[in-house]
C-alpha cells in the first residue's frame, strides 16, 4: 500500500511538472490529429477495397478500439517504462537502485503525461461508436467484460513495455521494437482472425495475447458466434503476461552492472 | 582554439559531418542484440501486413476495382517500407537532442565551430544511414526468400532500380531536412512534446509508411503526389516497383528537390531566429 501511495504522489509530481509547460494549444491539437491519424490506414483500405464478407468496418473499429484504449491506459500509467532504456545507457540506473523503494514503482512513476489520455479516449469513443453502429445493447455484464478486457490489456502493453526495459538490461541500446510490437498489434486488429495464418494466430493468442484482450472480447460482447465466457480470458492473460515480464525484470536487475561514468 | 575557423566554405563544412557520420554507424553497430531484435520484428511486422493487405485484395467486397497497384506490387511495397523504415522521420526520434536541449548541453554544442543546422541535419542523416545499412541486405534477402505470395520480387529494371536508389538518397535528405524543422520546435521547450507528435503522425501518414499512397483514394492522387513527403519513400518505391517509369525519375527528384530547399531554408531561417532568444536550460 506504501508502494501504492508512493506511486500516486510520482504521478502527482509528474502532472503538476507536466502544467508547467504552456503548450496547450498544440497538446490539444495533437489530441486532435492523432484522433484523426491513427485508424485512417484502416479505414482508407475499406473504403478502397470494401467489406471481407461478415467483417464490416465497424466490427474492425470495435476490436481496434479495444487495442487503441488498452495501450493508451498502459502509455497513461507505465510510460516510465517506455522511456527506461537510457537510464541504463547513461548509467543512473544507479541511483534508482540505491534508494530503499521497489525499483518497479520508480520506474513506473518516472514518466507521466495526462494528453497521453487521448489514446484512451478516441478509444473509448471508437468502441461506443461501432457498438451503436452494430446495435448491441449493453447489459452490466457486457460492461463489465469490456471493463475487465481494456485492464487485461493495459496489463499486456504495460508487460510489452517492462520486457523491452528488461532487454535493455543485457543489450544496452534502447530498442525501437516497442514501436513495432505496439503498431504491428494494430494492424492484426484490422484483419479478421479466421484469415491469419495458423502460426500468427498461435502467437497473438499466447505470446502477445492481442486476440485475447481485443477480438474475444469485442466478439463475446457483440455476440460474433463465440462461447460469452471466452471474453473473461482477457484478465488472466494480460495478468500472466505481466507477471512473466515482471520476472524477467527482475532477473535483468539481478544482471545489471553498471554502464555510465 | 587559436586560429578563427571560417565556416562559410562547403567543403570544410563537409568533413565534420562526414565523420560524425562514421561515429554514429559505428556507435550503432556496437548495439549487436538490438539489431537483431529490431531485424527480427521487422520481418514479422511485415509480415502480418501483407496478411492483411492480401485479404483485402483476395476477399474485399470491392477487390475487382483496378487500382495503380497490383497485389504482387502492394506486397513489395510492403517489404521495400520495412527495409526503408529507418529513413523515415518518425523513427528514430532524436532523443539525444531531446535531452540537450533539455539539460543544457545545447550551450556545448553552439561553442562548435560548426553551424548548429549543419551539425544537426548531418546527425539525422547518420541516424538513420547506420541503421539503415542494418537493414537494407538481411531483410532483402528473407523478402527475396519467401514464399510466392509472400515474395517480394525483384525491380521492374535494371533503370528503375538506379532511380530508386538515387530518389531514395534525395529522400533521406527530405527526412533530414523534416527533421531539422522538429529540432527547432524542440528548442521550444516549454511548448511540451505535443507539437512533435503531431508532426510524426502527419509525415508517417503522407509518407505512405502505413498504406501506399496510391491505394488512397482516387481524388487524392494528385495532392498526395505533390506534398512533401511523398518523395520520403513513396516516389522512390514506386520507381522500384515500375508504377512510375524510370523517365520519371526528373520530375521526381525536382520535386525532392523542391522541397528539400524549402523545408532547409525554413528550418534554418527559423532555427537562425530561435537561437537569439534561446534560454539555456538546467545549472
Amino acid at each position: 500500500m506504501n508502494e501504492f501511495l508512493l506511486y500516486t504522489r510520482y504521478l502527482r509530481m509528474n502532472y503538476l511538472g507536466g502544467l508547467q509547460y504552456k503548450g496547450w494549444p498544440m497538446v490539444m491539437l495533437s489530441v486532435v490529429i492523432s484522433l484523426v491519424t491513427d485508424p485512417v490506414a484502416v479505414l482508407l483500405l475499406f473504403s478502397r477495397f470494401g467489406s471481407i464478407g461478415e467483417w464490416t468496418i465497424e466490427r474492425v473499429m470495435l476490436v481496434y478500439g479495444m487495442a487503441l484504449a488498452s495501450f493508451g491506459l498502459a502509455e497513461l500509467f507505465a510510460r516510465g517504462y517506455d522511456y527506461f532504456p537510457r537510464h541504463i545507457r547513461t548509467g543512473s540506473f544507479d541511483r534508482i537502485l540505491l534508494r530503499p523503494r521497489s525499483t518497479v514503482v520508480q520506474v513506473l512513476g518516472m514518466e507521466f503525461h495526462l494528453h497521453r489520455i487521448s489514446k484512451v479516449v478516441a478509444g473509448l469513443a471508437v468502441i461506443t461508436w461501432s457498438l451503436a453502429r452494430l446495435q448491441v445493447r449493453l447489459t452490466l455484464i457486457k460492461l463489465l467484460q469490456l471493463l475487465a478486457a481494456l485492464i487485461g490489456g493495459c496489463m499486456v502493453y504495460a508487460g510489452v513495455f517492462v520486457i523491452s526495459s528488461a532487454i535493455a538490461f543485457w543489450t544496452v541500446n534502447a530498442l525501437n521494437w516497442t514501436w513495432l510490437v505496439t503498431n504491428g498489434s494494430y494492424q492484426v486488429a484490422k484483419c479478421p482472425p479466421h484469415l491469419l495464418p495458423a502460426w500468427l494466430r498461435r502467437i497473438f493468442t499466447f505470446l502477445m495475447p492481442m486476440l485475447l484482450f481485443a477480438y474475444y472480447p469485442a466478439a463475446a460482447v457483440a455476440n460474433w458466434g463465440i462461447p460469452f465466457v471466452w471474453g473473461w480470458l482477457a484478465l488472466p492473460a494480460g495478468a500472466a503476461f505481466l507477471f512473466a515480464a515482471l520476472c524477467l525484470w527482475r532477473v535483468g536487475v539481478k544482471s545489471y552492472s553498471s554502464t555510465g561514468s | 582554439m587559436g586560429k578563427p575557423v571560417r565556416q562559410d566554405t562547403p567543403m570544410r563544412m563537409l568533413r565534420p559531418c562526414l565523420s560524425i557520420l562514421r561515429m554514429q554507424v559505428l556507435a550503432k553497430l556496437q548495439y549487436r542484440a538490438s539489431a537483431w531484435a529490431q531485424l527480427s520484428t521487422a520481418v514479422l511486422g511485415a509480415i502480418v501486413q501483407i496478411v492483411i493487405i492480401l485479404a483485402f485484395y483476395k476477399f474485399g467486397l470491392r477487390s475487382g476495382a483496378t487500382s495503380g497497384l497490383s497485389a504482387a506490387q502492394a506486397v513489395g511495397y510492403t517489404w521495400l517500407v520495412h527495409i526503408t523504415l529507418p529513413l523515415l522521420p518518425g523513427m528514430g526520434l532524436d532523443a539525444e537532442v531531446r535531452e540537450k536541449i533539455r539539460s543544457g548541453d545545447i550551450g556545448v554544442e553552439l561553442c562548435r565551430p560548426l553551424d548548429l543546422y549543419t551539425h544537426w541535419f548531418a546527425r539525422a542523416a547518420a541516424l538513420r544511414v547506420g541503421p539503415f545499412l542494418l537493414h537494407v541486405i538481411p531483410i532483402t534477402l528473407v523478402a527475396f526468400l519467401m514464399p510466392e505470395p509472400f515474395r517480394l520480387h525483384p525491380p521492374a529494371s535494371l533503370a528503375g532500380l538506379l532511380t530508386s536508389m538515387l530518389a531514395l538518397a534525395l529522400g533521406l535528405l527530405l527526412t533530414c531536412a523534416t527533421m531539422g524543422l522538429t529540432y527547432v520546435v524542440l528548442m521550444h521547450v516549454n511548448w511540451g512534446d505535443g507539437p512533435i507528435y503531431v508532426m510524426v503522425g502527419i509525415t508517417d501518414l503522407l509518407s505512405g509508411a502505413n498504406l501506399p499512397l496510391q491505394l488512397w483514394p482516387a481524388f487524392m492522387q494528385r495532392f498526395l503526389y505533390l506534398q512533401p513527403f511523398a518523395g520520403v519513400i513513396d516516389l522512390p518505391l514506386r520507381l522500384y516497383l515500375g508504377t512510375l517509369a524510370p523517365v520519371a525519375f526528373l520530375q521526381v527528384a525536382l520535386l525532392q528537390l523542391a522541397w528539400i530547399a524549402a523545408l532547409v531554408l525554413a528550418g534554418w531561417l527559423w532555427m537562425r531566429r530561435t537561437l537569439t532568444h534561446l534560454v539555456i536550460q538546467g545549472g
